[in-house]
C-alpha cells in the first residue's frame, strides 16, 4: 500500500476553528539536583510558526523536547492533536536536536532517506520526498557527497532536511538557525515559512532575534522555566516602549594625536600610533565603564549593557543623539561607531523578565548601573 | 601532468564520490531501517574493516600453528567472540546514546525492537565476517565433520548475540563509552567462567546444567570439537543449545530496546 505521508493525514492549514496541535497543561520536568522546568502552559496552534525565546537555562529545549515526546512530564499533560499518547504523537512528528548528528560515510540522500523511510514505506515516494527537501535546504548538489566533507551550516541544514523530508504535521527544531551563513538562515525561513503557508505546524527554540521575527507568527517568552508571555511578534513588540536602542562603539585612538587619549581612572595611554587593539583589556574596561556612568547620567537614557567597548543604551523617541555621543567623547573614549534601531524580541524579552532579574543571557554585565536612572 | 594532481587528490578524499567507482556503488545504495544503515556505515570504512578481520586471524593463526592445546586454544578463541559481541555492541549504542542517535531513534513509528534489532543484527553480521576467517582455518586445520562445522558457526553466532546482549545491557546501565569495557568484563566473566571455559566442564550437578545451556561453555566446546580435541558437548548439543539461544537472546534483546531507548 502506498505511504500516506504525515502531511497528508492532518487537516488542512490553520483554519479558525481548527484544534491545537499540540496542548501543554501544567507540565513539569524535573531534574536531578532540583532543577525543573515548569510548569507550563502553552498551545500550539495548527499551521503556525511558534518560537520559543529565553535565556539559557530558560527551558526551552526541555520544553521543545517534551513537545517531541523525547522526554516525559513529571506532572502536567502534553496532548498532541488532543491525544495524549506520544507513540500516536510520533507518527506525525519530526525533532531535530541543537547539534547535527550524521555518520560522516554516508552522504545527505542517503542519510535523509534513511530518516524519510522511517515514516514512509513507499521507497519511490521517500525518494522524490528526500530530492525535494534536499534541493529546497540548498542541499540538492552535495546530496551524493559524504557528509564528512560538508561544513557544519551545511550539517545544520542537513539535520532539519532529515527531520523534514516526510512532511511531518509537526515538526520541532532546536536553534535551527545556529551556525548558518545569511543565506543559509534564509533558506531555513523560507523552508518554514513554506511549511506554514501548507497548513503544518512547526515549533522552534531559538535566540536570534532576526531568525525569529522572520520566521514566527508568535512567540512564547520564556525565564526560569515558566512561559511568560506567548503572543504574535506585532503584539509584543507594541508593548515594548516607544524608544531607540543606540549602540556605541567606543575606545578608538584620536586619529593624527599624539598618541591616544588617556583612559580615564587609569592613567595609560597608549603610544603614537597605537591601534585600538593594543589597549590592554583591564584598560578597555575601565574605559568601557567610564563611557556607562557618564551616559547613565544623561536625563532620559538607560544604558542596557556595556562590555568591552560596546555601550547599548536606550533613550526617549524623540530624544537628540548629539548630547549622547558628545558625553560618550567626553571621556576621551573616540566613538568609532553608532548603531541606532528600533526595540527588538531582544528588548521585549528583557522587558519582561525585567533586566535585574538575570534575563539578559549575553548583555548584562556585572557593572551595570541600575535601570531607571534617567 | 599537474593539472590532473588536484584532482587526484580530490578523489583520494571521498570529495568526488562520481570518480570512485566503490564509493559510487555505495552512494547508490538506500538505506531503509537500521540494519542497512549500519551495514552501509560498516562498508564505508574500508580499513576498519580489515583491521576487524585481520585482527582475529593474528590471534588465531599461532595457536593454530603452534598447536597450542585444544583446550586453551578454544577458550582463548571463545573469549574472543565473546568480548567481540559484547563490547562492539556495549560500545556503539553507549556512543549511539552520546550522540542523540538514539534519541532520535526513539522518535520513529517502530516499534523499538526493531530499532535496536536492527542495529544488533548489524553488529552480529559483521562480527560473523570478521571470525569467518577464523572459523574457517579452525574448521579445516582440525579436520571438522560437517555437524561440528555447522555446530561451530551457529554456536559462534549465539556467542554473539549473547556478547550483544551483554553489550545491550551495559549500554542500558553505563554513564558512558569509558564505562563499557569495565561492566562487560564484570557481566562477562561470570558467564564464561560457569561455562566451564576455565575449568573445564564440571561432569555433574548444577555445574554441569549451568554451563549446558551456557552459549560460551557450548561455543568453547564447539571450539575444542572443531579443532580435534575432546569437547564436553556432543555437536547436536551444540546445534540444539546454540539455536534456542539465538531465539531467546533476541527475545531479551527486543525486551531491553524500549528501555535502552527510552533512557536519558
Amino acid at each position: 500500500m502506498t505511504a500516506l505521508i504525515a502531511a497528508e493525514r492532518v487537516p488542512a492549514a490553520g483554519s479558525a476553528g481548527q484544534p491545537p496541535s499540540v496542548v501543554v497543561s501544567g507540565a513539569i520536568r524535573r531534574y536531578p539536583g532540583g532543577r525543573s522546568v515548569g510548569p507550563i502552559d502553552i498551545d500550539v496552534r495548527a499551521g503556525e510558526v511558534l518560537a520559543l525565546m529565553g535565556s539559557n537555562g530558560a527551558g526551552k529545549s526541555t520544553l521543545l523536547r517534551l513537545l517531541a515526546t523525547a522526554d516525559r512530564t513529571d506532572g502536567g499533560r502534553v496532548s498532541w492533536w488532543g491525544d495524549p499518547s506520544p507513540r500516536r504523537a510520533r507518527r506525525q512528528m519530526g525533532y531535530a536536536a541543537d547539534e547535527p548528528i550524521e555518520e560522516t560515510t554516508l552522504s545527505p540522500r542517503q542519510a535523509t532517506y534513511f530518516w524519510c523511510r522511517q515514516w514512509v514505506a513507499d521507497a519511490v515516494l521517500a525518494r522524490r520526498l528526500t530530492s525535494e527537501t534536499l534541493d529546497s535546504l540548498g542541499l540538492g548538489d552535495r546530496a551524493d557527497e559524504p557528509v564528512g566533507t560538508l561544513s557544519y551550516g551545511l550539517r545544520r541544514r542537513l539535520a532539519l532536511a532529515q527531520a523534514l523530508a516526510h512532511r511531518p504535521a509537526l515538526a520541532l527544531f532546536d536553534e535551527p538557525s545556529a551556525g548558518l551563513d545569511p543565506d543559509g538562515a534564509a533558506v531555513v525561513t523560507s523552508a518554514l515559512r513554506a511549511r506554514a503557508a501548507a497548513g503544518l505546524t512547526t515549533v522552534v527554540a531559538s535566540n536570534d532575534p532576526e531568525f525569529v521575527a522572520g520566521v514566527a507568527d508568535r512567540v512564547a517568552m520564556l525565564h526560569q522555566g515558566r512561559c511568560l508571555r506567548v503572543a504574535p511578534l506585532p503584539e509584543l513588540l507594541a508593548e515594548v516602549p516607544r524608544r531607540r536602542i543606540v549602540e556605541l562603539r567606543v575606545g578608538e585612538t584620536a586619529p593624527g594625536g599624539r598618541g591616544g587619549p588617556a583612559t580615564p581612572g587609569t592613567g595609560w595611554t597608549p603610544a603614537r600610533g597605537a591601534s585600538d587593539d593594543r589597549r590592554p583589556g583591564w584598560a578597555q574596561g575601565a574605559l568601557t565603564l567610564a563611557v556607562t556612568e557618564r551616559l547613565a547620567s544623561l536625563s532620559g537614557v538607560v544604558v542596557l549593557s556595556a562590555d568591552d567597548g560596546r555601550v547599548v543604551a536606550e533613550l526617549e523617541e524623540d530624544a537628540a543623539l548629539a548630547p549622547l555621543v558628545a558625553a560618550a567623547d567626553s571621556v576621551g573614549s573616540g566613538v568609532r561607531s553608532l548603531e541606532v534601531r528600533r526595540p527588538d524580541l531582544r528588548e521585549c524579552f528583557h522587558a519582561l523578565v525585567g533586566r535585574d532579574a538575570g534575563g539578559s543571557e549575553a548583555d548584562a554585565p556585572a557593572t551595570l548601573p541600575a535601570r531607571g536612572r534617567r | 601532468m599537474n593539472a590532473t594532481l588536484p584532482m587526484r587528490r580530490r578523489v583520494a578524499r571521498g570529495a568526488l564520490p562520481g570518480a570512485n567507482p566503490r564509493r559510487a556503488v555505495l552512494a547508490r545504495l538506500m538505506p531503509r531501517g537500521t540494519l542497512g544503515r549500519e551495514l552501509l556505515v560498516v562498508a564505508a570504512r574500508r580499513r576498519a574493516l580489515a583491521l576487524k578481520v585481520g585482527i582475529p586471524l593474528i590471534l588465531a593463526l599461532p595457536l593454530i600453528i603452534g598447536g597450542a592445546p585444544t583446550f586453551w586454544a578454544g577458550m582463548l578463541l571463545t573469549v574472543l567472540v565473546a568480548m567481540m559481541g559484547a563490547v562492539g555492541t556495549a560500545v556503539n549504542l553507549a556512543r549511539a546514546r552520546q550522540s542523540g542517535l538514539l534519541v532520535r531513534l526513539a522518535l520513529v513509528p517502530r516499534p523499538g525492537w526493531r530499532v535496536v534489532g536492527g542495529v544488533v543484527e548489524a553488529g552480529a553480521i559483521v562480527d560473523l565476517l570478521q571470525l569467518l576467517p577464523v572459523i574457517v582455518v579452525v574448521a579445516v586445520a582440525g579436520g571438522a565433520g560437517p555437524d561440528q562445522w555447522v555446530g561451530l558457526l551457529l554456536a559462534v553466532m549465539a556467542g554473539l548475540l549473547t556478547g550483544s546482549l551483554l553489550g545491550c545491557l551495559v549500554a542500558c546501565l553505563a554513564g558512558g563509552v569509558g564505562e563499557v569495557l569495565l561492566d562487560v568484563c564484570v557481566l562477562l566473566a561470570p558467564l564464561l567462567f560457569l561455562g566451564g571455559l576455565f575449568t573445564g566442564v564440571p561432569r555433574l550437578g548444577w555445574g554441569w546444567t549451568v554451563a549446558t545451556v551456557d552459549p560460551f561453555g557450548q561455543l568453547g566446546s564447539a571450539f575444542i570439537g572443531a579443532l580435534g580435541g575432546s569437547p564436553a558437548f556432543s555437536p547436536a548439543t551444540v546445534l540444539l543449545v546454540s539455536a534456542v539461544a539465538i531465539v531467546v537472546v533476541l527475545a531479551a534483546i527486543g525486551l531491553l530496546s524500549r528501555p535502552l531507548l527510552e533512557r536519558r
